[in-house]
């Protein structure tokens, strides 16, 4: 049986649960999806997975899986609020709305909002799939613990990576930063305690090039040597070399990407070029992508599609 | 004699700043489930047994009757625990 919203919000991180939030305050009926591609939660995002957000305005320091948590509750206040934990598989076009298909339901809609995201970017070497799991992760917070008294890498130079490092500097008894560029570029804040603290030790213009081990990894060989030597004995190995845009479900739709796959929207109302389809958050075009931004973007979108709905007096033909 | 249904054996292997794991043992308290959480970070042994049961070091892991699900996998818990 085929189930009737106003609004189908594909995707349930920060701009997802903030667009719900927005246009189920203004009675709109919303149903909202979210889903997985690795260590965040369905329902929440990648934000789940990072230790503690110290920028977003109004918390001074606060967990990523708590602040997470906050917005999901707000977005649940609402009755006319539904949110499920499921993948949306394909979205058909009709007339004038849409149907949402997941493996349990059809959905059908007058509008859509697509906050799918990203996922994080894997490493891509030999060894990288046999050891996943096997001392590849992708996410301190969750598996950095494990590593506890032991020899860890983190591949990557951004802000995250950082903050990734010296999360892993609390556990383990080493932690390399290996960054493929000529320096590593986080906030000046985080440089600072990267500095100072005396576990981690950067790898500047060096790329893995192989993951080995026996059951579970104990080695990575790179581009070039280190301290004499191309061979790196370690335990575990942490990833962040950036993210991929989860846009496949928009393209099939005719909604028009950059050539990083972005959605292409209209900042000030959250449009794409498709009637009745609207994008928010990280799998958008914004050039300035955290967690503010990406609520804002929903928040947007929700009064966008508010808008779209009751101006056009949209039915669902 | 009236029939008593047996309860299933859950144990999880977690770690407390785990966001799945944190799920993962919400989704058993809202089922009833009564379980053994036991915290990987705090005791290398159970550390060490977890690994040698799955062959990975990936939290959390849940141990049903000896049946394994590795992930927060609620369709898999679904199965398992009916």
């Amino acid at each position: 049986m085929v189930k009737n919203y106003d609004v189908v919000i594909i995707g349930a991180g920060g701009a997802g649960l903030a667009a719900a939030m927005y246009s189920g305050r203004l009675n709109l009926k919303i149903l909202i999806l979210g889903h997985s591609h690795g260590s965040e939660l369905p329902v929440g995002g990648v934000i789940t997975t990072t230790n503690f957000v110290e920028n977003y305005p109004g918390f001074i320091k606060i967990g990523g899986f708590s602040l997470a948590k906050k917005l999901e509750e707000h977005t649940r206040s609402y009755d006319s609020v539904t949110i499920k934990q499921e993948l949306a598989e394909s979205v058909n076009k009709l007339k004038t709305c849409f149907v949402t298909k997941t493996k349990k339901g059809e959905y059908k809609s007058k509008s859509l909002i697509i906050a799918t995201g990203t996922k994080w970017r894997k490493l891509n070497v030999p060894g990288s799939k046999e050891f996943e799991r096997k001392g590849i992760n992708y996410c301190a917070l969750c598996d950095g613990p494990l590593y506890k008294d032991k020899v860890v890498a983190i591949v990557g130079g951004s802000d995250s990576a950082a903050k990734e490092a010296l999360l892993l500097a609390e556990h383990a008894k080493k932690v390399y930063i290996i960054y493929r560029g000529d320096e590593i570029h986080p906030e000046p804040v985080n440089l600072e305690r990267i500095q100072k603290n005396n576990k981690i030790e950067i790898i500047n213009k060096t790329n893995i090039v192989e993951v080995k081990g026996d059951n579970l990894v104990n080695e990575v060989i790179l581009d070039k040597a280190y301290k004499g030597s191309k061979s790196l004995p370690l335990e575990g190995i942490f990833v962040a070399i950036g993210h991929i845009i989860l846009s496949d479900l928009a393209k099939s739709l005719g909604v028009k990407t950059n050539q990083k796959g972005e959605i292409i929207i209209n900042h000030a109302t959250a449009e794409t070029n498709i009637k009745g389809i609207f994008a928010a958050g990280d799998v958008t075009d914004k050039p300035f992508k955290q967690l503010i931004t990406g609520v804002a973007d929903g928040c947007t979108a929700g009064y966008g599609v508010y808008e779209y709905i009751t101006k056009d007096s949209v039915m669902c033909v | 004699m009236p029939y008593v249904k047996k309860m299933k054996k859950v144990k999880i292997y977690s770690l407390k700043t785990c966001p799945n794991c944190i799920a993962a043992k919400e989704f058993l308290k809202k089922k009833g489930i009564p379980f053994e959480n036991i915290d990987v970070d705090k005791y290398q042994k159970a550390a060490k047994e977890m690994v040698d049961k799955t062959g990975q070091r990936g939290v959390p892991v849940i141990d049903i009757d000896d049946k394994l699900v590795v992930g927060f996998d609620q369709d898999k818990l679904e199965k398992l625990l009916k």
